[in-house]
């Protein structure tokens, strides 16, 4: 062993693991999917309109669909939890022995900013909201562009925590794109569906780079 | 008076380069196999054995032996108490460093 060693990066190394093989991401991408493609037919005058009159004919019926879509939601996120650990223990990490990620592979700091950003874009929108006189819709997409420029900070965070270039370069692209989101004239329904796709596609684009790394490094480890 | 701790102050726990190597392994995730301890450490299996034996008696780490279906596992986790030791430790290193003027 070194015996010069540099604990830091070695901490670090191992934190990166998580999202080294782009696995997280593909999951991410898939969640932020899911969770505005819900959003998106939520808010739009079809969603609400069907939402009004199904709780007025089959409100029984209605909650049990929305508890079932959730539960959906959240079999989705263990599952896909479940199934990438076992991805990486038969393939990805066969030879290196196991972890289990960090719970929060976050740091805190991060999650504040960008928490905090979040909230003062979001109470601003509010109070115009409050105040009248601007565009409702505007004011909407502000909180929506808010929440995307949230993740893009803590993408931003991440990547320079954990020197992970890959990351830094999403939460730049995110970030301004949320912010571009902003400016675009598209209904409440429809900014929730550009972020969504935002937010997939980057992710998507990410973990796809990343899987393919991963699986080349490890192709020419057997090879070599 | 210095601001900073003398390495030979440090908690002596830690600051050994296997035990260090270890802990700085096992900060980065939850918990970590004996494979892959000796995979990131370098150590080999009767050191890594000796120390995490050595850091489990002080508490700061937890190991737990199991079986992944037929295959013997052994689990090692960091506990509470070792990653606040091991967060100070690199508190009174970055400090102390810094003091010298060296990265």
């Amino acid at each position: 062993m070194d015996q010069r060693l540099d604990f830091e990066e070695l901490t670090r190394q191992i934190r990166r693991l998580e999202f080294d093989d782009g696995l997280t991401d593909l999951q991410v991408s898939a969640l932020f999917l899911f969770m505005n493609l819900a959003a998106a037919f939520g808010f739009s005058t079809a969603g609400l309109t069907w939402f009004a009159k199904a709780l007025i004919l089959q409100r029984e019926i209605t909650f049990i669909a929305l508890a079932g879509i959730f539960a959906c939601f959240v079999l989705v996120a263990f599952g896909s939890r479940r199934l990438i650990a076992r991805v990486r223990r038969d393939y990805f990490w066969k030879d290196r022995g196991e972890i289990v990620p960090l719970h929060v592979g976050v740091d805190r700091w991060v999650s504040v900013l960008s928490a905090a950003v979040f909230l003062i874009l979001t109470i601003f929108g509010l109070w115009l909201l409050l105040r009248g006189g601007s565009e409702d819709e505007a004011i909407l997409r502000l909180i929506i562009a808010a929440s995307g420029v949230a993740t893009g900070i803590t993408y931003l965070g991440m990547g320079r925590s954990l020197r992970l270039n890959r990351y830094l370069c999403v939460g730049i692209a995110g970030g301004l794109l949320s912010v571009v989101l902003f400016f675009v004239p598209l209904t409440y329904s429809g900014s929730w569906l550009g972020l969504g796709a935002i937010w997939t596609t980057i992710l998507l684009a990410s973990g796809l780079y990343a899987l393919r790394r991963t699986r080349r490094g490890l192709a020419e480890a057997n090879h070599g | 008076m210095a601001d900073f701790t003398l390495p030979s102050k440090f908690d002596r726990m830690i600051h050994q380069p296997v035990r260090l190597a270890i802990i700085a392994a096992l900060a980065g995730c939850e918990s970590a196999d004996f494979t892959f301890l000796l995979n990131a450490t370098e150590i080999n299996k009767g050191t890594l054995s000796k120390n995490l034996s050595a850091l489990e008696e002080v508490g700061y780490v937890e190991i737990t032996k199991g079986y992944k279906g037929k295959i013997p596992n052994t689990s090692v986790k960091l506990t509470a108490k070792g990653r606040r030791a091991f967060t100070q430790y690199r508190r009174q290193y970055r400090r102390f460093i810094d003091s010298v003027g060296e990265k």
